[in-house]
């Protein structure tokens, strides 16, 4: 068998860097964890082979990693298709209705450049009610509801926590959609107020459609941002009430170094590592093709 | 030839810089998550001019980063040459990248070295060793209790004295709430102080049974566990926390309401004495004349135990990697020497080695703080802090925070620890 | 429903900057209008303010009997074609026609009454379910249009609308813009920058530059009459030669002038009547000069740099004594010709005099 053999070895040639650090970077850890997660093992001293025991015991008896399950079906439609309305709808103003001050921009992009750990201290001193803002605000206005210990209940710890994600990740997705608009011809915005359409329509009927490439990025970041949240849960919450807010990544976080059981955090991890890559090729595969803007139908 | 003269010559050159560096300095790596890294630098330089010769190299993180780093330095083998470490789990993890620490101590205090500690260190030193295993895998260096604290203006506005039962409780919570104070300022989402609380609380209602429990000699769901677990979700029932307890840390959370004045009391331990020795400490932190210590109330009515809880806060293990009579040198200095009076200065916590005592007293009542610990409630601890089992440990915190969220009545929250030590059993 | 629009005193400033400065300007009902001038002139900015795109600063524009000044740009029964065309990208041709309708309301019957007539005529109906990125240059700019008159609007206003299109199809499309604007009558009011489009086209031509109007007039009317040295030079192609006069003597009934070369030149006496001494411009279109049969009787001489030969017609370059180029046109050479200069006959009145403001200086009579 021949191939053409200048052109084979060149392209390896050419590919080899980015393949070596592939190895490197990519497949060799993914392997390790695969590898350590068949292993009671604390990360220090030699483990002890247990075979597929971590995986079946993930998922026939660890409350908490189902709760992280369950929590992460809360945080990715919610955060990611509130941040993108509401982000829409920041950008829409900023950008096409009013052409408001760059000031303001920064405003709302602010929170997303500010570290998570400061975010969730501030915010845990906002939801405390014990002389936390929100219960201030309760307090004088006669609102009630807001002195309720949002982070101290089981049922609402997690939305409380997601709410704060939504807010700082809000200024992320208007400045994407603001790229976007920026790349909207002015004069079909025109065209639609010639046409007498109203600033509403525009939005949903015009604007809204044409950004598909922004929906489809803030989906896949959304996705992936989910799933490597940690640090907001780790500030505010620190995975609890009782898991209440547990995020997987947390979870592993949890098992690999303060409970010294690695060996079963690398198979958490390999359960996460599946699942990006489940969801990844999904969305690239399934929702990429109806995406994709302008193409032939 | 002018070539090679040069490079002969840069290699002579560099093996002379290279051996009087040798000659003059050892440099001893230290990480940890303790003290404080303001507290560790002027030790330093205490250690450094008190040892010529010694270079010591210091970081330290929070506690949870600080394992990551640790783990990820012993397997790189790359181990630091001296470590801190919580004496149980953390040390026993660790047990092979350590050499034994008593023949350091031996060499410096002589064969009886551990009188010069406390004897609850020197107990506690060597917890979850395997049987037979006699060896110190790390010296202590500082001890604590854990105790109640009371605001000592807000008392004095409350016209009430520190509570002695749960009647005095709630009799406080409901003076403290009607004058808008916390009654008792905790940050029940940190997993630490929630089981700092229960504790005290089956202390007082069985000294020593959760210690015959990690032996497996009582179940967890004994009934002495499930009344000390019934009293934590009363004190959430009864208003004795602040509201949302729950939904926050106790650092920074608690700790900025405490130090703004807002607490009534709060759980915490000896080592809150070192808020005195920060950079601008609040007024009522300053020389620690806002603070004073009490015992946990007799929530029973069984009477309070005499002695506290409490343990070794941190101690330090030497590498097996570590140039050991250096590594040694820093070490015990750091517990009795020149970097031990450095670090005693700064009140950060109380010493594992007997008759240390701060130089410098700001207050009457910062010394008679101290005092107290040291020398009535320290000698008194029989009982570790600590649990020995990273899974039980948290169990009970999640139990914990359960029942007080009310998702699990006391009973299954016990359940929910004999479930966890079984587990952990086999 | 058509109708004539008005201008009156309509002024534009950003700022301190004025862009358009005291147009007034009536257009009939059912008229093709083309504003014309080189970019930066305020043409599109006029536009813009017709469409209710730009405010007006002072001034008022009448559509049909009322005043529209202020009136939102959707109620002033006007549709635009936009240079870019800008069709909605995420529609397809038959949502794009459609989707103003639909938008105020109007059930999906009445919208297909209005736009399968419009899609008939503009030939789209094979179009209509494909995207715009699917569509030609060409078949964009109908759909444009096309979305454009299903509003039945009053008043059509097209901005630049064939500079997107290769030369070919600009040809084309102009020749349709024609014949459509023929077949439903509206008022029409366009853009451009190509004077070939805008002689090509419009009943009137509005000549702009530096935000006035400069000249307002029939195509051949401004080709023949030009009331400026600018407009002379913006209309016709080549452009028209311009040749520095200077006044030798004024008579009773003529002038003498000096051109290059030291050539006296004899023009009818203009109004007003120009001192000796001073500096004008003839100017004569290229097909309006001619090869001096004698060359010998003090015509003005032309170097020629080089032919330009299209067959029907053939173009000379060249350079009078004092160096300003000149171009002539001749028809239907025979032969070439090497010869390095030529003598030109200037038609008196066929030349046009400008003063040095470049204002026309027409003769009396």
């Amino acid at each position: 068998m021949r191939f053409p053999a200048h052109t084979g070895t060149q392209g390896l040639t050419f590919l080899l860097p980015a393949l070596v650090l592939f190895a490197i970077f990519v497949l060799y850890p993914a392997f390790y964890i695969f590898y350590a997660g068949l292993f009671e093992w604390d990360g220090i001293n030699q483990g002890v082979f247990v075979g597929l025991g971590n995986f079946h015991q993930i998922f026939t008896d660890d409350g908490p990693f189902w709760i992280a399950m369950r929590n992460a079906l809360y945080w990715a439609p919610l955060t990611i298709v509130i941040q993108m309305v509401l982000g829409f709808l920041i950008a829409f103003l900023l950008e096409i209705r009013t052409r408001m001050v760059p000031v303001f921009r920064a405003l709302f992009y602010l929170p997303a450049i500010v570290s998570p750990v400061v975010i969730g201290i501030v915010w845990q001193r906002i939801y405390n009610p014990f002389g936390g803002l929100l219960s201030d605000i309760g307090i004088a206005t006669g609102l009630r509801f807001l002195t309720f210990s949002f982070l101290a209940n089981t049922q609402t710890a997690i939305f409380a926590v997601i709410v704060v994600n939504i807010w700082q990740w809000m200024g992320f997705s208007m400045l994407m959609y603001i790229a976007g608009m920026k790349g909207i011809s002015r004069e079909v915005l025109e065209a639609a107020r010639l046409d007498g359409i109203t600033t509403r329509q525009t939005a949903v009927h015009v604007v809204w459609p044409m950004l598909r490439h922004v929906h489809l990025t803030l989906v896949l970041l959304g996705v992936i941002g989910t799933l490597q949240t940690f640090p907001l849960i780790y500030i505010m919450t620190k995975g609890g009430p009782n898991h209440a807010t547990e995020m997987l990544p947390n979870y592993i976080f949890q098992q690999g170094f303060i409970l010294q059981n690695m060996g079963y955090a690398s198979a958490l991890s390999v359960v996460l590592l599946v699942l990006s890559l489940g969801l990844s090729v999904f969305q690239v595969k399934v929702l990429g093709a109806r995406f994709s803007f302008g193409g032939p139908a | 030839m002018k070539k090679l003269l040069l490079s002969t010559t840069a290699i002579a050159l560099s093996a002379i810089f290279a051996a009087s560096a040798d000659a003059e300095d050892t440099t001893v790596t230290y990480r940890s998550w303790s003290p404080v890294i303001q507290t560790l630098q002027k030790m330093v330089q205490s250690t450094e001019a008190a040892i010529p010769g010694i270079k010591i190299d210091v970081k330290t993180f929070n506690y949870p980063e600080y394992l990551v780093d640790l783990q990820t330095r012993a397997n790189a083998g790359e181990m630091p040459d001296i470590v801190g470490l919580e004496p149980g789990a953390l040390t026993q993890q660790y047990r092979e990248y350590l050499a034994p620490a008593q023949d350091c101590a031996a060499s410096v205090w002589g064969d009886d070295w551990q009188s010069k500690f406390y004897p609850l260190a020197i107990e506690q030193a060597r917890l979850g060793n395997p049987s037979g295993d006699e060896n110190f895998y790390g010296l202590p260096v500082l001890t604590q209790t854990i105790n109640l604290w009371y605001t000592v203006p807000v008392m004095e506005d409350l016209g009430l004295a520190p509570p002695t039962t749960y009647d005095e409780l709630k009799a406080l919570a409901e003076a403290a709430r009607a004058a808008g104070y916390a009654p008792m300022m905790i940050g029940a989402g940190d997993g630490w102080i929630r089981r700092d609380v229960y504790m005290q609380l089956i202390h007082n209602v069985a000294p020593g049974l959760i210690y015959k429990a990690e032996a497996g000699e009582v179940p967890w769901t004994d009934e002495r566990f499930v009344e000390a677990m019934q009293i934590w979700k009363n004190m959430f029932d009864d208003g004795i926390f602040q509201d949302g307890a729950l939904g926050l840390s106790h650092y920074p959370g608690a700790v900025e309401v405490i130090e703004s004045g807002r607490a009534a009391t709060f759980p915490m331990g000896a080592w809150w004495q070192q808020q005195a020795a920060v950079d601008n400490p609040t007024p009522l932190s300053k020389n620690l004349s806002g603070y004073a210590a009490f015992k946990f109330p007799d929530v029973t009515g069984q009477g309070a135990p005499d002695d506290l809880l409490g343990g070794i806060d941190v101690m330090i293990g030497i590498s097996k990697d570590a140039d050991y009579d250096a590594a040694c040198k820093v070490l015990t200095d750091w517990i009795g020497g020149a970097g031990a009076q450095t670090l005693i200065n700064t009140f950060n916590d109380l010493p594992a080695f007997v008759g240390l005592r701060p130089e410098k007293f700001g207050s009457d009542n910062q010394e008679a703080v101290w005092d107290m610990f040291t020398k009535e409630w320290l000698p008194t601890v029989k009982y570790a802090r600590q649990l020995a089992s990273p899974e039980v440990k948290q169990a009970l915190e999640d139990a914990l925070a359960a029942v007080a969220a009310g998702d699990k009545t006391p009973e299954e929250g016990m359940a929910m620890v004999q479930q966890a030590y079984d587990s952990s059993k086999g | 429903m058509m109708a004539g629009l008005m201008l009156t005193d309509v002024n534009k400033k950003y700022g301190q900057v004025q862009t358009v400065t005291d147009v007034s300007l009536e257009i009939g009902d059912g008229e093709f209008v083309v504003f014309v001038g080189p970019s930066g002139c305020g043409k599109s900015t006029l536009l813009r303010m017709i469409a209710g795109l730009e405010e007006i600063t002072s001034g008022t524009l009448t559509i049909g009997d009322k005043d529209e000044t202020r009136t939102e740009p959707a109620n002033r029964h006007i549709a635009m074609v936009f240079q870019s065309y800008a069709l909605y990208p995420h529609m397809t041709v038959r949502g794009n026609l459609g989707f103003a309708l639909r938008m105020t309301g109007e059930s999906k019957a009445e919208v297909a009454a209005k736009v399968d007539p419009v899609a008939s005529m503009l030939q789209l109906e094979a179009l209509m379910d494909r995207k715009p990125s699917q569509l030609s240059g060409g078949q964009r700019q109908r759909v444009a249009i096309g979305r454009a008159l299903v509003r039945s609007p009053q008043v059509f206003l097209f901005d630049e609308p064939l500079s997107n299109l290769d030369a070919e199809l600009r040809v084309q499309m102009r020749v349709e813009l024609a014949q459509l604007h023929k077949k439903i009558g509206i008022t029409t009011i366009y853009v451009t920058h190509d004077q070939v489009e805008a002689m090509t086209l419009a009943d009137r031509i509005v000549v702009l530059r530096d935000g006035q109007i400069e000249q307002i007039g029939t195509p051949l009317d401004l080709y023949h009459d030009p009331d400026n040295l600018f407009v002379a030079g913006f209309i016709g192609s080549p452009r028209i030669n311009e040749i520095s006069a200077i006044v030798a003597a004024v008579g009773e009934h003529d002038l003498t002038l000096t051109l290059p070369g030291e050539i006296s030149f004899s023009y009818p006496l203009p109004a007003p009547r120009p001192k000796v001494g001073e500096r004008l411009t003839l100017a004569i279109r290229p097909e309006h000069l001619a090869r001096a049969d004698d060359p010998a009787s003090g015509a003005v001489r032309m170097n020629v740099n080089y032919w330009e030969h299209l067959g029907g017609v053939s173009y000379a370059y060249g350079s009078l004594a004092d160096g300003q180029p000149v171009i002539l046109e001749q028809r239907l050479v025979q032969s070439t010709s090497d010869a390095p200069s030529l003598a030109l006959a200037i038609d008196p009145s066929r030349a046009f005099l400008f003063n040095s403001a470049g204002d026309r200086l027409r003769p009396m009579s």
